[in-house]
């Protein structure tokens, strides 16, 4: 897949995991695991460069707190440029979604 | 053979030494740490060992040489190169005017010189401002309240030989506002509260130098409550104070108000309010030639004879009724030609002596010695003040196309800055600059209305044109922190000690 899709992809799913609710960062990986069935297997450090671009768009915002364990954890939040920004990835996407099925279509279905 | 926890450090090692910002490195690997520990737990209790399970999720991270890479490209030291040239050939064209324009010899000591410390500090503050602001905060706030007191307590009460702090009343008024705007932010989570409590902060800072005249800090309030009001409007709209959209609406009603009601004690006495009525009054305030609403008034009829391209040109005529006041005086009051707010014989002396003084050392001005036989524009100019009209005098030197270009150069000079205050991103940081910002733009604007004839009470200065003794070092201040908020926002966003608070 283009690099830039891939880019655009993960950023779309991290921000429509934190449209539903605060979370951290393994907690999105899980997340992402469970839904997709498995399918959305990321190397789970790769996240990280992906949440913190977001935090510098203004798109999530971070805070530190302290778990039950006495671990630290940063949750990310959306924020409501973070949503008009899901909403952008989300029409670029169908864009590339529909082109693809377009072709797949005509190539194996025409 | 790697030992428990030995292939954790490996991986987090890896990865910190690919960020160049070393300060960073330990933030970054605590978070990747973390998730390490957490994806560890969940492998252990599906049965694996530790050993195991530590090795699987540290597998699971991928590559630490491609995670930290991509954390180095996220996490750049951000420069502004641009912004950076045109600060220091603006600086330049400062210092040179300002050593061409002395009044003096005294001003090499007192005004150009200044630059030399001014270009350190600038450097200085740009290279290490913030991250040493964000981290002494606990005890800077303290000492800038404990400094601001003092400035204004010694400017009431005279005592020994620190009475001389009070001069700087007005350049500690000037940077009170980035401290209020870091304390709005340490209890920003309280809302409409704290905006209330800046604002009623900012009125007792504006109320303050009407207890002895202070007339000469007026602008410097005024500028206070303008860099202030503007940062905590823009501190809302981005949502810093948090809240709904009808919180918002209400966090800029309560602004409003405070505004409207601080700006109401800029006329909280008879001597500022007569100040502001020579503002926006000045051709029906002037008392003297040796009055400050004259130099206004001059100015503007110097100005409307001006061509678009080319200097003024008068005969020696017009330069001595422009000189002695004539062409103003002789239709209202003739008795004021020539005379100069001086009333009594000690004070004439006093000033002969003082204008002696300042011909035998080489300096230019001879107020009431004008001759229809060597005067020159320079002559009939606002004598020492020919610092405080740099923009009006390129325009009468030049012409109006030119005072144009010059205009667009300073406009553009505060277009950019404010173009990399837009993108800082980090909230405090953004805060921070945006009120230094504004500070340094209502400094520019009162100037820049003073030079088209309308001053308020005293000149302000032009940041990095038209500058002087300490207000150099007090603006290079604000820029190198603005300068320093932009260079640090990729690294040091989120690097805020009130997310202590939030712990749970």
């Amino acid at each position: 897949m283009d690099k830039r899709y891939m880019a655009l992809g993960t950023s779309m799913l991290v921000l429509s995991l934190l449209k539903q609710q605060s979370m951290y960062g393994y907690q999105m990986i899980r997340e992402l695991e469970q839904r997709s069935q498995m399918v959305f297997r990321l190397q789970e450090g790769t996240l990280y460069p992906v949440l913190h671009s977001l935090e510098q768009q203004g798109a999530v915002i971070s805070m530190q707190k302290t778990a039950e364990n006495g671990r630290m954890r940063k949750y990310y939040e959306i924020t409501s440029h973070g949503k008009k920004l899901l909403q952008e990835k989300a029409e670029e996407w169908k864009i590339y979604e529909t082109a693809v099925n377009q072709v797949m279509g005509g190539v194996l279905f025409g | 053979m790697f030992s428990l926890a030995d292939e954790r450090k490996d991986f987090l090692d890896t990865v910190e030494e690919q960020i160049a910002y070393r300060p960073l490195r330990k933030k970054l690997s605590q978070e990747l740490e973390a998730h390490i520990l957490d994806r560890m737990e969940d492998y252990q209790e599906q049965g694996l060992p530790p050993k195991e399970a530590e090795a699987a999720a540290v597998r699971a991270m991928g590559d630490p040489v491609l995670v930290g890479t991509e954390l180095n490209a996220v996490h750049q030291l951000q420069k502004a190169p641009a912004l950076m040239v045109l600060t220091l050939v603006l600086l330049l064209t400062g210092f040179a005017a300002s050593a061409y324009m002395r009044w003096s010899p005294e001003q090499y000591a007192n005004g150009f010189l200044y630059y030399i410390p001014g270009v350190l500090v600038l450097l200085l503050v740009s290279w290490k401002g913030y991250p040493l602001v964000i981290r002494h905060m606990r005890w800077l706030l303290p000492l800038a309240g404990a400094l601001l007191l003092a400035g204004q307590i010694f400017s009431i009460r005279r005592w020994g030989v620190f009475w001389r702090i009070g001069y700087f009343r007005y350049f500690a008024l000037l940077l009170s506002g980035p401290f209020l705007i870091l304390l709005a932010y340490r209890l920003r989570r309280r809302g409409g509260k704290t905006v209330l409590m800046i604002l009623a902060l900012c009125g007792i800072c504006i109320l303050m130098p009407g207890f002895y005249g202070g007339g000469r800090d007026l602008p410097a309030c005024a500028i206070l409550l303008i860099s202030v009001t503007g940062a905590l409007a823009l501190m809302i709209h981005r949502d810093i104070f948090g809240g709904d959209i009808n919180a918002r609406g209400r966090l800029y009603g309560i602004t409003l108000a405070g505004l409207a009601l601080a700006a109401c004690l800029l006329g909280s006495t008879g001597h500022r309010r007569d100040l502001f009525q020579r503002f926006v009054d000045p051709d029906h305030n002037i008392d003297s030639t040796w009055d400050d609403t004259y130099n206004s008034a001059l100015i503007r009829r110097l100005l409307s004879e001006t061509p678009l391209a080319g200097g003024i040109e008068l005969t020696p005529q017009e330069l001595m009724d422009y000189g002695t006041g004539a062409w103003y005086f002789a239709e209202r009051d003739p008795r004021q030609i020539g005379i100069y707010g001086i009333h009594s014989e000690e004070e004439e002396q006093e000033f002969e002596a003082l204008v002696a003084r300042i011909r035998e050392s080489g300096g230019r001005p001879h107020y009431i010695y004008f001759n229809e036989s060597d005067v020159t524009l320079w002559d009939i100019l606002p004598q020492h003040y020919h610092n405080n009209y740099r923009i009006a005098i390129c325009i009468l030197l030049f012409g109006w196309l030119a005072g144009a270009v010059y205009l667009a150069v300073i406009g553009g000079f505060y277009l950019m800055m404010f173009g990399c205050i837009r993108k800082i991103q980090g909230k405090l940081a953004f805060s921070l600059a945006s009120c230094c910002g504004i500070c340094l733009l209502a400094e520019g604007v009162f100037y820049i209305l003073g030079n088209f004839g309308y001053q308020y009470a005293s000149f302000t200065n032009l940041p990095l044109i038209s500058e002087g003794r300490i207000s150099v070092i007090v603006n290079m201040t604000l820029l190198g922190f603005i300068f320093s908020a932009y260079r640090y926002d990729h690294v040091e966003a989120g690097t805020d000690p009130s997310f202590c608070q939030l712990s749970s």
